[in-house]
């Protein structure tokens, strides 16, 4: 008993020392890897000039429960090029919540992705760039995919539909992404 | 503030484009995730982390994995561990009553099945008692489950002994994952009620937690024989908790513990030297347990890292008629990662385990003249366990060909040194084709009950069918038992036919050597030749079977599992498991793993469907063919079909609500039993019930 009792003060204590710092944000490795690759990419896409104002902050929002959601927030307020990027948690999918978002993350496995990718968000024109974890997304009406392949993180851009949507991906971003249709 | 530098030289000289000399100029405050620092290539080239030893995506693993996801979980309406583990190919699980089951990979199950390495977030959950798992005890809110990985095939290079025919890791949702409230609850035919509650939140920016309970009363099966209500009762509570907190930048460090007790019931089967001899009971095992566990993981540097876990549990079980154990485990484990040499990426790690019981006779609610069925001397035992383990995964060719070379040693208390190599070879020819190949040795070393321990296994009454001497004859065994081995040749091949369709097939032949076995001795009339002359009518007949290593076994098998995305709204998943087994035993020895306790055939098929966005309907058929002898005594298992359906509706946001039916082909359905024969038959029910699930 006495070697047990001691090594498991042993562990207490070095839990307690660990527990006495301060922590940040501490999604799983995969979700903060897709929300960093979120980030690192819209930087890569031209908005036309009539949504996104020149030093206007760049709006992205996040529907649905996930990691990645509460790893992009950490995007708040950082510089993406030349303007900032503003962090929002959407509480639905309806025309009024994503109103004003030039990014637009849907986090796999929601619901309103069952069935394809919504109308609200297909919408000719609207300088919304979707994004999502959910299998097949720029397959099923979603403009950029994020895949697991390999062991890493991959994506895939639906071209056509970015185009349909008004947005211009840039060259070195199509070079690193599946680019379908 | 060194690292921070050579981070942001290292950052400008991976550089490419305009846009990384706007994007790398950010601020490394503690803060922040340093995921957000890299440019766009350098986040395209970090490997997503898993619990496993060294993170892997499922798809290039050149192993035999099966991933049950959170998804699979909640679609399922299953309630419990082990029956979540029916969707994985290749693993058997055989319910021998309401709450016992026998899990096994690749064969060979049982109730004390051994051959099987069980993880909860990297805490193994097996016992060394007997190398084995009480999944009555194993038990979490299943909606924090993320994933199931269910591994077959030796994992022992890395996990080490008794990872000889699979490891199941189970691991559960980060915290930041399960913010907010969760209420689940269920009710029906067999379950009394289910009720469970799950918070969680942030302290400010230190980080996500969560707490949950749960509680559970649940309905025992049927006897076989009388067709009767079994005693095996369930009732359980359990409480638990977990942190995630990032103290910096490079430091992940995870918290967690649980503490659960309660009542697992049992329609026993108990001995006793004078008549009826054979006892029809239920008994009552009294449980409890819990643990606490830290880990903390550090980057070191882009291709560097270490993880630190430690873990405390502590487990006690009154289980009346086999022993009252008390447990305590304190476990240590470091690894070192490296990918520093181009081409390599390299694991090394050292751990500790100590082990501390005591294990007395339990006549909790049973006649005093109850044999036991297992007793150990000495009644309370201390043993620790050193391993050193390296694996290398050494690229041959870029993108291609990956050769992976591994071994573990590992010091135990019973046998000594043990090495457990591995070789494997991963070639993906494309992106949507893997073919993997391994050799590995592993071994199960003995547990508790192996060396020191001893059993009573049944005993035959007199003048009945099975003994036509005039004396009740007991059959007990004894002895040491030494290390079991395995040497394991797989290969598998992974192929997404198209976007939507995906199918991964291995095979595999296993050649077992020195397997546990019995070796039938001399009978013996007890207590003693006098006795037995003068008044017969106080001596048995005692026929010892001497635990010994004199099996030789071989295995072989093919799993294949397929998944097809019909449409967005539905989707099928479909398994096949075929398996042989053979034993060979020296003359007069039988082996305790037995060939005919496996199915030949298993197969699964199980479909999701979403008629509508808020709307789910799945449907999981299942088939398992004849168990010809689990043990001797027990008639033979016939195959059975069985069915299971639910349907959930979601009215609101956040508000689920299904109406679960299983098993439902048959209103009752024998699957397994216990070896030991500690258990009567039991019969398990068809159950309907409905289930809530609200998230607030």
């Amino acid at each position: 008993m006495p070697p047990v009792r001691s090594a498991a003060a042993a562990i207490l204590s070095a839990i307690m020392l660990m527990s006495a710092h301060a922590w940040a944000q501490t999604a799983p490795r995969e979700e903060r890897i897709k929300a960093a690759l979120i980030f690192k990419l819209v930087k890569f896409v031209e908005w036309p000039a009539s949504l996104l104002a020149s030093n206007a902050p760049l709006q992205i929002c996040a529907y649905g429960n996930s990691g990645v959601t509460e790893a992009l927030a950490a995007a708040d307020g950082k510089p993406a090029r030349d303007r900032t990027a503003k962090f929002h948690k959407l509480d639905s999918l309806s025309a009024n919540d994503i109103k004003g978002c030039h990014v637009l993350f849907i986090a796999a496995g929601t619901r309103e992705l069952a069935n394809g990718v919504p109308p609200v968000l297909r919408n000719r024109g609207s300088g919304l760039l979707t994004i999502s974890d959910n299998p097949d997304f720029a397959r099923r009406g979603g403009m950029i995919g994020l895949n697991q392949g390999e062991n890493k993180i991959t994506f895939e851009i639906n071209l056509r539909l970015a185009r349909d949507g008004g947005l211009e991906p840039g060259a070195s971003l199509l070079e690193l992404a599946t680019v379908i249709d | 503030m060194n690292r921070g530098h050579t981070h942001q030289a290292r950052l400008s000289r991976i550089a490419f484009g305009i846009i990384v000399a706007l994007g790398s100029h950010l601020a490394l405050g503690s803060e922040d995730d340093p995921f957000f620092d890299l440019d766009l290539k350098e986040v395209l080239n970090l490997e997503i982390t898993s619990v496993s030893k060294k993170p892997q995506t499922v798809s290039r693993a050149a192993a035999a994995v099966f991933v049950i996801t959170s998804d699979d979980i909640r679609r399922s309406g299953a309630s419990t561990i082990p029956d979540l583990l029916r969707m994985a190919p290749g693993i058997q699980v055989g319910q021998i009553s309401n709450n016992t089951w026998g899990v096994s990979s690749r064969g060979m199950d049982g109730r004390f099945t051994n051959k099987l390495l069980v993880l909860i977030d990297g805490r193994s959950l097996y016992t060394p008692t007997f190398s084995g798992v009480y999944w009555d005890v194993q038990d979490t809110v299943l909606a924090d489950i993320e994933r199931i990985e269910v591994i077959r095939g030796p994992g022992a290079a890395l996990w080490g002994a008794n990872a000889v025919n699979g490891v199941i890791n189970i691991i559960t949702k980060s915290s930041a994952a399960t913010q907010g409230g969760l209420i689940e609850a269920a009710a029906g035919s067999n379950d009394r009620g289910t009720g469970s509650v799950r918070y969680g939140g942030k302290v400010g920016d230190i980080g996500h937690w969560r707490i949950y309970a749960k509680g559970f009363d649940r309905n025992g099966s049927i006897v076989e024989s009388t067709g009767a209500r079994g005693d095996d009762k369930w009732q359980q509570q359990r409480v638990g908790f977990r942190t995630d907190l990032t103290p910096s930048a490079r430091d992940a460090v995870t918290v967690q513990g649980d503490y659960y007790d309660g009542r697992s019931g049992e329609s026993a089967f108990l001995n006793s030297l004078s008549a009826p001899y054979n006892i029809l009971t239920g008994t009552t095992q009294t449980v409890s347990g819990g643990n606490l566990l830290g880990r903390w993981q550090r980057d070191i540097s882009a291709t560097d890292s270490f993880t630190v876990q430690g873990y405390f549990d502590h487990t006690k079980r009154d289980w009346p008629a086999h022993s009252n154990e008390v447990r305590n485990t304190v476990d240590i484990d470091f690894q070192y990662r490296s990918k520093r040499l181009s081409g390599h990426d390299l694991v090394i790690g050292a751990g500790y385990r100590l082990n501390q019981d005591e294990m007395t006779p339990s006549f909790t609610g049973i006649p005093s003249n109850i044999l036991q069925f297992s007793t150990f001397s000495p009644a309370s035992s201390e043993n620790s366990l050193y391993s050193l383990f390296i694996q290398d995964d050494i690229t041959l060719m870029q993108k291609e060909l990956v050769l992976t070379l591994g071994t573990k040693l590992e010091h135990n208390d019973y046998t000594g040194l043990e090495h457990q190599p591995n070789v494997k070879l991963l070639w993906t020819p494309s992106e949507t084709t893997t073919f993997w190949g391994s050799a590995a040795r592993a071994v199960r070393t003995p547990s508790r009950i192996d060396s020191g321990g001893s059993v009573n296994q049944t005993v035959l009454p007199p003048l009945s069918s099975r003994n036509p001497l005039a004396l009740p004859v007991l059959i007990t065994a004894q002895g040491r038992v030494d290390t079991e081995t395995v040497i394991a040749y797989e290969a598998g091949w992974k192929q997404r036919i198209t976007p939507t369709l995906s199918f991964d097939l291995a095979v595999f032949h296993n050649n077992y050597k020195d397997l546990r076995t019995g070796l039938f001795g001399t009978p013996v009339c007890q207590p003693s030749p006098f006795v037995c002359f003068f008044t017969p009518s106080q001596a048995y007949i005692q026929q010892p079977t001497l635990a010994s290593n004199q099996a030789t076994g071989q295995s072989n098998g093919m799993e294949l599992s397929a998944d097809w995305r019909v449409r967005p709204d539905l989707r099928f998943q479909f398994s096949w498991t075929e398996l042989r087994v053979r034993m060979k035993e020296e003359p007069h020895a039988f082996t305790t793993d037995r060939e005919g306790s496996t199915p030949k055939h298993q197969l699964g098929l199980r479909m999701a469907w979403n008629p509508r966005s808020d709307t789910d309907v799945d449907i999981w058929l299942r088939h398992v063919s004849k168990l010809p002898l689990v043990s001797e005594g027990v008639p033979p298992i016939p195959a059975y079909n069985e069915a299971d359906m639910r349907l959930a509706w979601r009215p609101s946001k956040g508000l689920e609500l299904a109406l679960v039916g299983r098993n439902l082909l048959h209103k009752r359905h024998k699957e397994f039993a216990s070896e030991l024969l500690d258990v009567q038959q039991m019969q398990i029910e068809r159950a309907v019930f409905g289930q809530l699930n609200w998230k607030f």
